[in-house]
Order: C-alpha cells, then structure tokens, then sequence
C-alpha cells in the first residue's frame, strides 16, 4: 500500500465518519440554513421593503448573512473530537493530522455551506435579486463558502474551548477580501462587467487557501497538545 | 543571548538613555513641525495633524509586520523572548494605529466636513485595528503562557500574508463603490521645511516606540519569570541597593 | 504674546491639533505607565514578602 493511497483511505474514512456522525442530527444542516433566512429576513425588517432599495441592497446583504452563517457554523468544527479525545487519538496515531483537518473541514462544509447555497437561491426572491444573476452567486457563494469555512476552522482551532465571538473577533477581519470579491462579482455582473477576473481571484485564494489555512490549522491544534 | 535574563539587564541599561533621547527627537520635530513650519496654502494650519497622523499610520504597520517576524522566530525555534517581544508589541501597534484613526478622524472634520470617510486608506488602517484588537484578545484569554505565545504568534503570521489581500481588495472595493473624491496624502507638494519636521517626527516615534517597547518587555519578562531564582536576585538587589 | 496666542488658535484649527497631540500623550503615557506599574508592583510585592 503507498502512500498516496493511506492519505486517501484516511480522507474518505473521516469523511464517512463526519458525515455520518453529522447525518444523526438533523439540527446540523439545518440550522445554519435557518440562521441565514432569518438574518436575510431581518433586513427587509429593518429597512423596508421597498423593492429597487432591497434589490440594490440584495448583494450585500446575501453575503453578509452567508459570511455569518459559515463562520458560526463552523465554529464548533473541532470540539468535539477535542473533548472526547478523539483529537488526542489522531495525532498519536502518526497519520498526517492534515488530512483530517481537510477531511473535516469539507464534510462539514457539504453539511451546512452547501445547504447556503440552496438557501440563497431562496434569498434571491426575498431580496428581489434579478434572476439572471444566480449563477454567479452561486458560483461565487460555492468558492467563498468554502474558503469561510476554511478560515472559520482556523479560527475555531485556535479558540478551542473558549467563547465562540474570540473566534469571530478573529476570523471576521481576515474574512473581508472573501466578502468584497463576492460582492464585486455579483455588482459587476449586475452592471454587466467583466465578473471573470474577479471570480479567477477568488479562485486563486481558494487554491492558496487549502493547503494555506489547513497547515495553519494543523499548527493551531498542535499548540493545544504542548 | 536571547534569555530573557540577558535581555532583560540589557534593556535595563538601555532605558535610561534611550527615553531621553527619544523624548529629545520627539520634541524636535513635535515643535518645529507645529510651531515653525510654514502653514499649507490650501488647508491652513490644520494639515500640522500630519506630524502625528503619519508617523503613527507608519509604525502601526511596520509593528505588525514586526510582530510576524518576532512570531515566525516563537513558531519556528520556540523561542521565549520573541513570545514576549510579541506580547509587548501588541499593545503598542494597536495604540499607534488608534492614533492614526484618531487623528485621521480629526483632520477629516474641518477639511471634509465629516469625521469619518470610507476611504480606502483608512478602511485598511481600521482593519488593522481590528486585527490587533483580534491578537492582544487571543493571547490574553489563554492562561498557559507558552500556549499563548504560539497562539498569537501563528495569528500573526497568518494575518501578515492576508493583509495584502486585504488591501488589494479594499483598493477594488473602493474603485466599485465610489470614485475616490478624497485623498489624504495627496497633500499639496510639500516643501523642505514641511517634510524634514515630519522626517525627524518619523524618527521619534521609531524611537519612542523601541523605548515603549523595551518598558513593557521588562515588565513582561519580571511577570513571567518571577519565581526564577535571577528575578528573585535582582528584585532583592533592588530592595537594598 | 502674540506668536503664542497664534500658536494655540491657529485660525479656529487649534483646537483639532492640540486634541490630537494631547491624544497621542495620553497613549503614550499610558503605554509607559502601565507596564512601569506592573514593575513596581513585583518590586513591592517581594519586598513585602521579603520582609516577613
């Protein structure tokens, strides 16, 4: 057996087991997916509803909510496994803590990111999005969400067993590159500009960003075990 | 040569030299700068605000940069000291960047007319406030020392490769949202007498700043170490010398 | 007389300058202060602890 091959067992092995374990409670996947609609909902709320306001509001509004919908939810990414040491167990085992960084990272994201990307579509008619735009939100919303979810893990390493707004205080300046380029895809293909180099940007961040922020997770966990 | 001990007599020694002729240069350029050089044609007096503005805008980046430095060394060769260097450059960094908010802030109301704008210069800087905010949160909410060290020190590291993204996405944030109208430094074409005070101020603070510093290192490292037996040594010296 | 007074108006802007220069010594004093009473504090505290 090479090595290529154990990496790859060991991805799929905590990927089965995360979702698996993710699949027991609904609550999951849902819950983030019902944090973003009431934090899209609470903007018509406070601002009116008029909708040539809201729909030039609607960009912005989206990500925001997106942006603390996947922090929050990934919040909690690693506590768990901290607290009934299964955390502990890994990093004896010798296997390379990495790929359970990334394997955790990306179950939790087809648990509760993805889900925002449905959730948006919905948002797009609350917020009187023109329809012609929900390709590039969900586009840009799949790169984004998942670069969120990795910096959100990085923050929650570094915060483990401390109060969840540390990690927010943290994570939320970093996250802002994220939130402008979002943002400034959707307004330039609102105004029917060139959104491609934008997009190619956020791209890059994400190809950067995973072996980036998981080898900065991996260092974030490893300090708790000194 | 980089225990704390070491460090510690070093700075003890330093210090009374180096406040003085800290304080000395701060004085010169503070006093040539608001009392002697000429005012500016277009906003008057007020651009003096720049003397202090810039330098601290200056040094609230350059301690960050500073502080991943000092963090790469704490990550790489679990190095004490530069835990400590980074503990007490913190609070310094975030000072100095308040202070350029501060007094962008103030120098934006009379040439403006308003406290604040979003200007992309200024976005940055208040993202770098919050970024330290973030560090000096991180590290003094973990009790083991050591642990927090590292902790603050990865954050910096991390912070300083974002932080350019950060800027470039602000410049383009600020290209879509609205024609920049506003310039803070494109102050009218300055004139010897102007930025040779605002050279010497640049100067002081640097030198105010590494004073400051080795204050707090001092403090920093007599709170760490003090139930090791030089401490113990010196704090009794101190008693009855 | 004059130049002070004029120094300390300077036109109606006066007052935006000194607040931020008496900003930035308040920062800066505390920036010394409180770690030079963290100091003292040590100092105190095992000279107390010395004299039992």
């Amino acid at each position: 057996m090479n090595n290529r091959n154990t990496l790859f067992f060991w991805f799929k092995l905590i990927l089965k087991r995360d979702l698996a374990l993710s699949f027991k409670k609904i609550a999951t996947f849902l819950i983030p997916l019902v944090f973003f609609l009431i934090v899209i909902s609470l903007f018509p709320l406070a601002l009116g509803t008029e909708n040539s306001f809201l729909s030039s509001l609607s960009p912005g509004v989206i990500w925001v909510a997106a942006l603390l919908a996947s922090l929050l939810a990934v919040e909690s990414i690693f506590n768990e496994d901290f607290r009934d040491g299964t955390l502990d167990h890994f990093l004896l085992s010798g296997e390379p803590i990495f790929i359970l960084v990334f394997a955790k990272v990306f179950a939790h994201w087809l648990v509760t990111g993805a889900p925002l990307l449905l959730a948006s579509i919905i948002s797009t008619f609350f917020l009187f999005l023109p329809g012609g735009l929900v390709l590039p939100l969900l586009v840009s919303l799949l790169i984004g969400t998942l670069l969120l979810s990795l910096l959100g893990a990085f923050g929650s390493a570094l915060t483990i067993g401390k109060t969840a707004i540390l990690s927010a205080v943290i994570v939320l300046p970093l996250s802002i590159p994220i939130l402008i380029l979002g943002v400034a895809i959707i307004t330039s293909a609102i105004n029917n500009q060139d959104y491609l180099s934008y997009l190619y940007f956020l791209g890059a961040m994400l190809a950067v960003g995973i072996p980036g922020l998981c080898l900065a997770t991996v260092e974030a966990i490893s300090i708790n075990y000194d | 040569m980089g225990s704390p001990p070491f460090f510690f007599e070093w700075a003890s020694r330093l210090l009374p030299w180096l406040f003085p002729i800290s304080f000395l240069i701060l004085m010169i350029g503070l006093v040539w700068g608001i009392g002697f050089a000429p005012s500016d044609y277009k906003q008057g007096d007020v651009y003096r605000i720049i003397f202090v503005h810039v330098p601290s805008a200056i040094l609230g980046q350059s301690i960050y940069l500073m502080m991943a430095i000092f963090g790469s060394i704490c990550l790489i060769w679990r190095a004490k000291l530069a835990g400590m260097f980074l503990r007490s450059a913190a609070p310094l960094g975030a000072s100095f960047t308040l202070i350029a908010l501060i007094s962008g802030a103030v120098w934006g109301k009379p040439t403006w007319g308003t406290w604040w704008v979003w200007d992309a210069r200024l976005t940055s800087t208040l993202i770098l406030f919050f970024l330290y905010v973030g560090i000096i949160g991180l590290y003094s909410s973990i009790d083991n020392k050591q642990r927090g060290d590292r902790a603050a020190s990865l954050i910096s590291v991390v912070g300083v490769i974002i932080v350019p993204i950060i800027k470039k996405s602000v410049d383009w944030w600020q290209t879509l949202h609205q024609p920049s109208t506003f310039s803070l430094t494109s102050s009218p074409s300055m004139t010897a007498d102007m930025y040779l005070p605002l050279l010497i101020c640049v100067i002081g603070f640097y030198f105010i700043f590494v004073s400051l510093l080795c204050n707090s290192l001092r403090a920093e490292i007599l709170t760490r170490e003090r139930n090791t037996g030089w401490v113990r040594k010196y704090l009794n010296n101190k008693a009855s010398g | 007389m004059e130049f002070i007074q004029d120094l300390l108006i300077m036109d109606g802007q006066g007052k935006y300058v000194w607040f931020v220069l008496l900003v930035f010594l308040i920062v800066i004093f505390l920036n010394f202060y409180l770690p030079y009473r963290t100091i003292r504090k040590i100092q105190e505290e095992n000279s107390q602890s010395s004299e039992e």
